[in-house]
């Protein structure tokens, strides 16, 4: 990994309070260029808060975020970063929207307002399912298809915009293992393409096969790391809520 | 073809028929977004303070020559646009029950109604044919005031189409990719308010929701992917004004109730020809 590369995300001392509960306490993070990093900790632990904050779509209560070296109320270039939701797993499956149409969605915030598709845009759209391996289904509504399948359709609407962040939240709820072993082996091979990845995710195994760091989460970031360190210091005892103290950064601030 | 015929060969019916098509047109397509996103009742809520609109508007027009000579349309829409607002600031006071605001506007409107209709002495066929829709009612103005209004939502939906289709999917995922939520709500409301207070004049205020919904319904029945799902709903929708407006002139019954009929007609036919999961 290249410590010298730029932070893609910059989080600073931040905090979040639902009213008088606080989700996120004095996190510091900082995600560089290249990173596949998974983000783990326990149910309630702030995770899609955390998520919810780098997207601006909840405001912190305190600290800053910068993404792409600008402070996120300032950020404007939302089409380098793709997110797949944990919703995507629950969404109306009964919506009557193919597999082109989902996808294409991923490109309507870069068009813009009052304009129009071009040829190229289709052409992206195109590329984008191919990516993912769905072109024979791209006429499919996307309530037909299986569990994976969606999920790949999601990862293409995220993709179709060219990002150089993916943010992936639960990506594999409710997929079966043979899909998600795919699953990572396709993250991996566009992380190694360039793409820098952050992951919320449970399933640490599969994880840890595939990330290149791992940042635990429990209200405060309990652990910042890469891959060997998190397996040979801190394992499972971080995710089970146990209070490990911070003893490594080493992603962030360069040293290992 | 005779029974065609006659609607273009008299003024008042060649107004009527026109202004069907271009409603059994609009409908369908604000109710396709309305429907997808479960909003299928606000037409329901803002068609009843459009009645509240139209009998203020017979009301005054008892006492003031000003409104005498005014069409009820232009009233009902300035209810319906306001009934609109309304929602909205209700769904931001009721931010956990959202659909609250529904009930609300939807039961202040036939109250206000209610109110209006007493103080002008009760009934008359005016407000007869705002209710349950009229095949002769329809004036030369509400031909070319329901024109501009189609007009205008045609051009706002076609630009605001691919917003307004990525809101109705995902909203959280539309507003991350930078999608402004407040400005395409807003303006996606105010055209709801505008077709349900233009199609009152033919389907009626107590069933203009139905031409919203029931095209809609059976469209979804059918249709491959979301593009497809306007053009069977405007299917849908034009062949229940058309037939709707043809048997209410010659059966002499109210058209709302004809067309919608014949869209629920339309719509076992859907169901039965194939069972799909919705």
């Amino acid at each position: 990994m290249d410590y010298q590369a730029e932070n893609i995300i910059d989080i600073r001392s931040l905090s979040f309070q639902y009213g008088t509960r606080t989700v996120l306490e004095n996190i510091d993070l900082q995600i560089k260029k290249g990173t596949f990093l998974g983000l783990v900790g326990p149910n309630g632990s702030g995770k899609s808060t955390l998520i919810k904050c780098i997207l601006g779509l909840l405001q912190p209560t305190y600290g800053e975020i910068k993404l792409f070296n600008r402070p996120i109320d300032k950020f404007n270039q939302w089409h380098k970063i793709g997110f797949v939701s944990q919703k995507a797993n629950s969404f109306n499956s009964g919506f009557p929207a193919s597999v082109y149409e989902v996808v294409s969605m991923g490109l309507f915030g870069k068009v813009g307002l009052f304009r129009f598709f071009t040829k190229q845009h289709k052409e992206k759209v195109k590329q984008a399912i191919e990516l993912v391996g769905m072109t024979e289904y791209s006429k499919r509504n996307i309530g037909e298809l299986s569990g994976g399948q969606q999920q790949r359709v999601f990862i293409a609407r995220a993709l179709v915009s060219n990002p150089e962040l993916l943010i992936l939240d639960e990506p594999t709820v409710g997929v079966d293992i043979h899909s998600a072993t795919n699953f990572y082996h396709m993250l991996s091979n566009l992380n190694k393409s360039g793409l820098t990845l952050l992951l919320v995710t449970h399933d640490i195994a599969a994880m840890t096969e595939h990330v290149n760091a791992v940042a635990c989460l429990n209200k405060r970031l309990h652990f910042h790391g890469n891959t060997k360190e998190f397996q040979e210091n801190h394992g499972l005892s971080v995710f089970h809520g146990q209070e490990v103290p911070l003893r490594a950064h080493s992603i962030s601030y360069g040293g290992n | 073809m005779e029974i065609v015929a006659v609607f273009l060969e008299f003024d008042f019916l060649r107004n009527a028929f026109l202004t069907g098509i271009m409603i059994g047109f609009l409908a369908p397509i604000l109710g396709v977004f309305l429907v997808v996103r479960r909003l299928s009742l606000i037409a329901d809520a803002l068609s009843h303070i459009t009645l509240a609109g139209i009998a203020a508007s017979l009301l005054l027009g008892k006492y003031f020559s000003l409104f005498a000579g005014l069409t009820p349309l232009y009233l009902g829409i300035v209810f319906s646009v306001s009934g609109a607002l309304l929602i909205e600031k209700l769904r931001t006071v009721y931010k956990t029950y959202q659909e609250l605001s529904i009930p609300i506007i939807l039961s202040g409107g036939i109250g206000l109604g209610v109110v209006f209709i007493s103080l002008a002495d009760g009934f008359n066929t005016d407000l007869f044919n705002y209710l349950f829709g009229s095949v002769i009612a329809v004036t030369e103005t509400d031909f070319w005031t329901i024109s501009v209004i189609t007009l205008v939502v045609t051009l706002l939906l076609f630009f605001f189409y691919k917003e307004l289709f990525f809101l109705a999917f995902d909203e959280e995922q539309a507003i991350v990719s930078g999608i402004n939520k407040n400005l395409v709500h807003f303006i996606f409301i105010i055209l709801v308010a505008l077709v349900i207070a233009s199609a009152m004049r033919i389907v009626g205020i107590l069933l203009v929701s139905s031409l919203m919904t029931l095209p809609v319904a059976a469209s979804m029945r059918i249709a491959q992917g979301f593009k497809q799902m306007f053009i069977f709903a405007i299917i849908f929708g034009e062949l229940s004004v058309v037939i709707g407006l043809i048997s209410a002139y010659h059966l002499d019954i109210a058209p709302g109730g004809t067309i919608v009929v014949t869209a629920i007609l339309i719509l076992i036919i859907t169901i039965l020809l194939k069972r799909k999961r919705c």
